[in-house]
């Protein structure tokens, strides 16, 4: 399973609500989970995740390129979430917390 | 920070130098982000360069490329790796003793000051020789018609045989 602080599972959720440049990106994760992505691993993970069908870009003629969820992506997504959420509800459980 | 963008591949830079750019003149200059570029850089060294049908399918970039596709050995990028990243651990750690020679007597313990102590100015020759050979070697075999590169790689190759010959005594 991938970390959630892992970062294309970050580009991932900061993508679910809408595109996002490379910079949006970063302040976004930067602001929603503390993690701070430098140009290259973000950039890395931004070309991985094309690369797997499961983000594009959005056709732009600014040079800042905006890239949005595909439906894969979003599927990605929604699995990566349901994973985290069972591990988070048994923690939760074994701790006795609401 | 734009010089950095020239340690990636061709293709990376055709499809993503631009909006890298753009992306670099908003975020401050730091040690960090530049040490963050060429760790990106060496990894996308080793991705094999996307083609129509295994990536970036509907991205202009690749389309702009505008040559036939090119597969890259996974065993070669594998072999270059092993090299790679050997020499570039020694290289750092080189280039930090010769910056802060304290930190072998005062910070590392036990096997890590022994490592540490065997790293010398000509460890950081090496290290920075095999590099060398190692990108020349990669180069050679993913650009068409890299016949500049394979002469690197074999003066590269040549100068680590020296090397090496003179550190065992020949």
């Amino acid at each position: 399973m991938e970390a959630a602080h892992e970062p294309r599972t970050l580009i991932l959720v900061s993508l679910a609500a809408e595109p996002r440049h490379g910079h949006s990106i970063m302040l976004d994760v930067e602001d929603f989970s503390g993690v701070r992505l430098g140009p290259g691993t973000l950039y890395g993970a931004l070309q991985r995740l094309e690369r797997d069908g499961l983000i594009e870009a959005v056709p732009t003629s600014d040079r800042r390129q905006p890239y949005r969820l595909t439906a894969a992506g979003a599927q990605a997504l929604i699995g990566r979430v349901e994973r985290y959420t069972a591990v988070v509800t048994v923690a939760r459980h074994r701790l006795g917390a609401p | 920070m734009n010089w950095a963008l020239r340690l990636y591949p061709e293709w990376w830079r055709t499809r993503y130098g631009d909006e890298m750019s753009a992306l670099m003149e908003e975020v401050p200059p730091s040690l960090g982000t530049v040490v963050d570029l060429m760790k990106g850089a060496v990894m996308a060294h080793l991705e094999a360069e996307p083609t129509p049908a295994t990536g970036i399918a509907s991205s202009a970039g690749a389309i702009a490329l505008g040559r036939p596709p090119r597969r890259i050995p996974r065993p070669g990028r594998l072999a270059v790796a092993a090299l790679l990243l050997p020499a570039l651990v020694t290289v750092a750690m080189g280039a930090l003793l010769r910056m802060y020679p304290h930190l072998g007597t005062e910070v590392l313990p036990g096997p890590l000051f022994l490592t540490w102590s065997l790293i010398s100015n000509r460890h950081l020759v090496l290290g920075l020789t095999i590099m060398g050979a190692a990108i020349a070697m990669w180069r050679a075999l993913v650009t068409p018609r890299g016949g500049a590169w394979m002469v690197g790689a074999v003066v590269a190759f040549g100068l680590l045989v020296g090397i090496v010959s003179i550190y065992l005594g020949f």
